[in-house]
């Protein structure tokens, strides 16, 4: 322990070579584990990016011609990413419109932006099956996975981070078809 | 199929092989991952509704080993969810006790171990003391593992001796 603190130390003075210290931010990026490095670079992107031109699918939901867009961010020790830049990140369980009287429903992180240094999702909706869908996990009420159509809704939707309830695992089911099963919950909400 | 899902990265990793010489053994959280994601997606896929098989008698057979699985497979679930009420714990007592009382019926080799007597104890934990992750050993788990490697080569510190 005192010899990570003192590496730790070292890394953080002046006279750590800059190579190194190139190497210790590479080294988080891909190896540091989501309760410190993904929280802390979230903040730091939040004060560094600097904000874009709105991409159009992305204005169709929000009015600002401007906005700071992430590439990952960071709460509570869960780590959210656009789908871009890791898929099992971006897949969340959220209450639309922050209401928790409705059903969870999946989606897709498209992008994660920024307006007036708060952050947002734009969210592709997993798209459910015709009525007429087997669904055999239907027998397992116990189990959280439902089959969904293997696409996306083209609208966007805006989620805030406190309406998502977890992260979801999405699996090829059938040609056409995914497995969508909810994992342990995130957020404070009491239905998981 | 573990190389072709879709997961978060909190979600603890299995090896991609498993079932393979080389894949080695399972720790416990990572069966924990087995057992309620990979197992029960791979084996509904294979023997839930909407499987064909070779004689109804065989899927009568495979669709049974399915439902006896899947009764463990919602027990962890719902001991490792994050809040607990007392309709989950009377869930999870239902569900171990169709697991064990199914057990040799299914599997006529299987024999029964103390840890399904154990297994049947947690229903009352869970109504005394809530979720399994408030008390379960996984922290102490790794506590032990820290103090096992310290007497041998994973420096855990040093000790500085100073006389003047």
């Amino acid at each position: 322990m005192s010899t990570l603190a003192q590496l730790k130390a070292w890394l953080a003075c002046d006279e750590c070579p800059p190579a190194i210290k190139e190497c210790r931010i590479l080294f988080c990026k891909a190896f540091a584990s989501p309760d410190d490095s993904e929280h802390r670079d979230s903040s730091e992107e939040l004060r560094h990016t600097q904000p874009c031109s709105t991409p159009a699918d992305l204005r169709l939901l929000i009015s600002q011609c401007s906005v700071t867009l992430h590439a990952r961010h960071g709460m509570n020790g869960v780590v959210y990413a656009r789908n871009s830049t890791h898929v099992g990140n971006s897949l969340i369980v959220y209450h639309a419109g922050g209401d928790d009287s409705l059903p969870a429903v999946p989606g897709s992180i498209k992008y994660i932006f920024g307006i007036d240094g708060k952050i947002s999702f734009a969210v592709q909706r997993q798209n459910v099956t015709p009525d007429d869908t087997l669904d055999p996990f239907r027998h397992y009420p116990h189990f959280p996975a439902r089959v969904y159509s293997d696409s996306t809704s083209i609208t966007l939707e805006r989620v805030e981070p406190g309406w998502v309830l977890s992260h979801y695992v999405r699996w090829n089911f059938t040609p056409g078809y995914v497995v969508v099963l909810t994992l342990f919950r995130v957020s404070p909400h009491p239905s998981q | 199929m573990i190389r072709t899902s879709d997961v978060p990265s909190c979600l603890r990793s299995v090896p991609h092989n498993f079932g393979s010489l080389g894949a080695g053994s399972l720790k416990a959280d990572e069966w924990r991952t087995m057992i309620t994601v990979y197992l029960p997606l791979a084996l509904v896929s294979l023997w839930g509704d909407g499987t064909v098989h070779k004689s109804s008698v065989i899927a009568v057979q495979l669709r049974e080993a399915l439902d006896h699985t899947m009764a463990l497979v919602s027990a962890v679930h719902i001991a490792c969810a994050r809040s607990m009420t007392r309709e989950r714990a009377f869930a999870y007592r239902s569900y171990i006790a169709a697991w064990l009382s199914t057990l040799k019926s299914i599997h006529p080799s299987a024999t029964y171990r103390t840890n399904g007597h154990m297994a049947t104890h947690i229903h009352q934990f869970l109504l005394s003391f809530g979720p399994v992750r408030s008390w379960w050993c996984f922290p102490f788990e790794r506590l032990i593992g820290q103090l096992q490697r310290l007497p041998t080569n994973n420096k855990f510190g040093m000790w500085q001796l100073a006389w003047e």
